[in-house]
């Protein structure tokens, strides 16, 4: 694991960010097992007291599961990545809005801007993939 | 109503050298199990207040609780202090300086020095004094690390070394530290990359401290890492 | 135990310099005048002179010493260590004062050796006019006992000055002479002070105890110990005053 921390947001949160993001594009499967603190602290020098903190949300959230003497593992819940998906999403639209918002263009204005760019993004990266 | 025992309580300390006030009157608390940094300018005071927790220098005034009690001869075995100066006996090999500090300290851990020497590279046949400055300043830190000491004070561990060493340094710290029994301050006048490594900071300037608290509280509450608040507070 | 024996053993292996330079004088010395003696080019006396010597030099070289030891540990940053020894000040100061007294042996064992060594025959010589061997081996153990207790004590009135120089900022050089000078006093007014509590003590005659008798010189002279003992006890306060001054006043500069 490696993380580009931008040290102006709380690292724990980032930790949690990057779980959730490895989860989502599967390269951690349901069931997995994940670092132990020690290790992961180690592996990206971070205090081991940040670390745990954020297997503790982690756990709140039910991100994953800590099961005693053998280790911390992705939650098996089998909604899991389809709600985390939809959760991180959803943040990213959430500024989208916001942002949209402050530039002062309307709802229909924005959505058709949405509809076009994604036509384009994925006709450019068929041309591409060919 | 019982009150948790801090690793460090430091109430209204202050130091005159003869005509300089080092420390105006600090408070500072270091909770058990947490990594603080201790950050300031150089001249802020930062060496000063660690060296009158360890007996090195002694306050005008104030007072000092090492995990409730007073300095004393017992407490100053329970402390690993490292200073900024070069402390080792340049005559000695590693092996030597090693066996010296093991001497003196019930908390040594013979079992871990050997990892420790290896992971920071150093080769115990070696003479202290043909030693660079990076590695002198990676075997003080073993010599820390391989204690299991409640009270780590670390001045400056950073400053004036390659940054391999202090890599090595900052992992060795990660590593090493036992939050479930130890607690330890890091004084530095540059937070730099370091800062992933601390549970909380205090600013301190001119011996006054004008902020303190919780590193991740701080960055949420101010949108800034530590680093640029440092630069903030200190410009 | 094993705290101050690492602490003595630092000690010793700090000055081995110094130490085998001294030695290797000596015995270069001796081994000279050796020479020169057999070459008929210098007298006899001269195995005197050349044993002589490095005694004369070795008391106020291992004062010098005394002195440096502490400078080092002060010059070189090393007092960070010793000073948050979890240790009483005393032992750090009596490990090196027991340096100093181990070096002191070694150095007279040395100058001995090389005596018997390069100038047998004049040693031979010496001892016809001696009651006996073992009046020889008796008187020098003597002297030896005595000249380091002497030794000892000088270096006492030595690391007090210096600690004291010490947790002053300023003229560190004035303040430690006045601390000899006044610990010096001090020790002086107290015997004097003291000798009537100890007139019990009946004067110890050093001409029975050195058996000058044997001599048939004619020989007196003796010691009033009342006078000594208040001194001692002087000295004796002023190493616990040491040990304390350095543990819990001396600071580190800056």
């Amino acid at each position: 694991m490696n993380i580009d921390f931008s040290t102006s947001i709380p690292i724990y949160l980032q930790i949690i960010e990057e779980f959730k993001r490895q989860i989502v594009t599967g390269e951690l499967r349901p069931g997995d097992k994940i670092p132990s603190q020690r290790d992961l602290a180690t592996q990206i020098k971070v205090n081991a007291n940040t670390v745990q903190r954020a297997y503790r949300e982690m756990e709140t959230m039910g991100l994953v599961e800590t099961l005693r003497g053998q280790g911390t593992f992705v939650s098996q819940n089998q909604g899991l990545v389809e709600e985390t998906r939809i959760e991180m999403v959803t943040n990213l639209v959430d500024e989208f809005v916001r942002a949209v918002q402050a530039l002062g263009l309307s709802r229909e204005a924005a959505l058709d801007l949405v509809k076009n760019r994604f036509s384009e993004l994925e006709a450019k990266k068929e041309v591409r993939d060919r | 109503m019982s009150k948790a025992i801090q690793a460090l309580q430091i109430r209204n300390l202050r130091k005159k050298y003869s005509k300089v006030e080092a420390l105006k009157g600090v408070d500072l608390t270091l909770p058990q199990g947490e990594i603080w940094a201790l950050l300031g300018p150089n001249g802020s005071g930062k060496s000063t207040l660690l060296k009158c927790v360890v007996g090195l220098v002694k306050a005008d005034g104030g007072e000092i609780e090492i995990f409730g009690d007073s300095p004393s001869r017992r407490r100053k075995g329970q402390i690993a202090f490292v200073p900024e100066v070069e402390n080792l006996y340049r005559w000695m090999t590693v092996r030597q300086a090693v066996d010296f500090t093991a001497a003196f300290y019930a908390d040594w851990d013979g079992a871990r020095v050997a990892g420790l020497l290896e992971f920071m590279g150093l080769d115990q046949n070696k003479k202290v004094s043909s030693l660079s400055k990076g590695m002198r300043a990676r075997l003080k830190l073993v010599l820390a690390l391989a204690r299991k000491a409640p009270l780590l004070l670390l001045d400056e561990p950073f400053s004036g070394i390659d940054p391999a060493s202090r890599d090595r340094i900052v992992e060795g710290i990660v590593r090493q530290f036992k939050s479930e029994e130890q607690s330890m301050i890091i004084s530095t006048h540059a937070v730099g990359d370091t800062e992933q490594l601390f549970d909380g900071v205090v600013f301190l300037d001119e011996g006054t401290i004008n902020l303190q608290g919780n590193a991740e509280d701080l960055r949420n509450q101010y949108g800034k890492s530590i680093n640029d608040l440092f630069k903030e507070v200190f410009a | 135990m094993t705290r101050f024996f690492r602490l003595l053993r630092k000690d010793l292996q700090a000055s081995l310099l110094p130490l085998g330079f001294l030695s290797g004088i000596a015995l270069i010395v001796m081994l000279f005048t050796r020479v020169r003696i057999s070459m008929g080019s210098w007298p006899n006396e001269a195995a005197l002179a050349a044993v002589s010597l490095p005694l004369v030099f070795l008391p106020l070289w291992l004062l010098w010493q005394s002195f440096q030891t502490l400078r080092i540990e002060w010059r070189e940053d090393t007092v960070y260590t010793l000073l948050v020894l979890p240790l009483p000040g005393w032992k750090v100061m009596l490990a090196k004062l027991a340096a100093i007294c181990l070096e002191y042996t070694i150095l007279l064992a040395v100058t001995a050796v090389g005596a018997l060594i390069f100038f047998a025959p004049q040693v031979q010589q010496a001892m016809e006019n001696l009651p006996s061997l073992l009046w020889v081996i008796r008187n020098f153990s003597l002297v030896y006992l005595f000249s380091l207790g002497v030794l000892a004590s000088m270096v006492i009135f030595v690391q007090l000055a210096f600690v004291v120089s010490k947790m002053v900022g300023r003229v560190q050089g004035l303040i430690a002479i006045w601390t000899l000078f006044l610990s010096s006093w001090f020790v002086e007014v107290l015997g004097a002070l003291m000798e009537p509590l100890f007139r019990w003590i009946p004067v110890l005659s050093l001409d029975r105890l050195f058996r000058l008798d044997e001599l048939r010189a004619g020989i007196v002279f003796e010691l009033n110990l009342a006078s000594e003992i208040g001194s001692w006890l002087g000295i004796l306060a002023l190493f616990v005053l040491t040990g304390v001054l350095f543990e819990h006043f001396v600071e580190v500069s800056g």
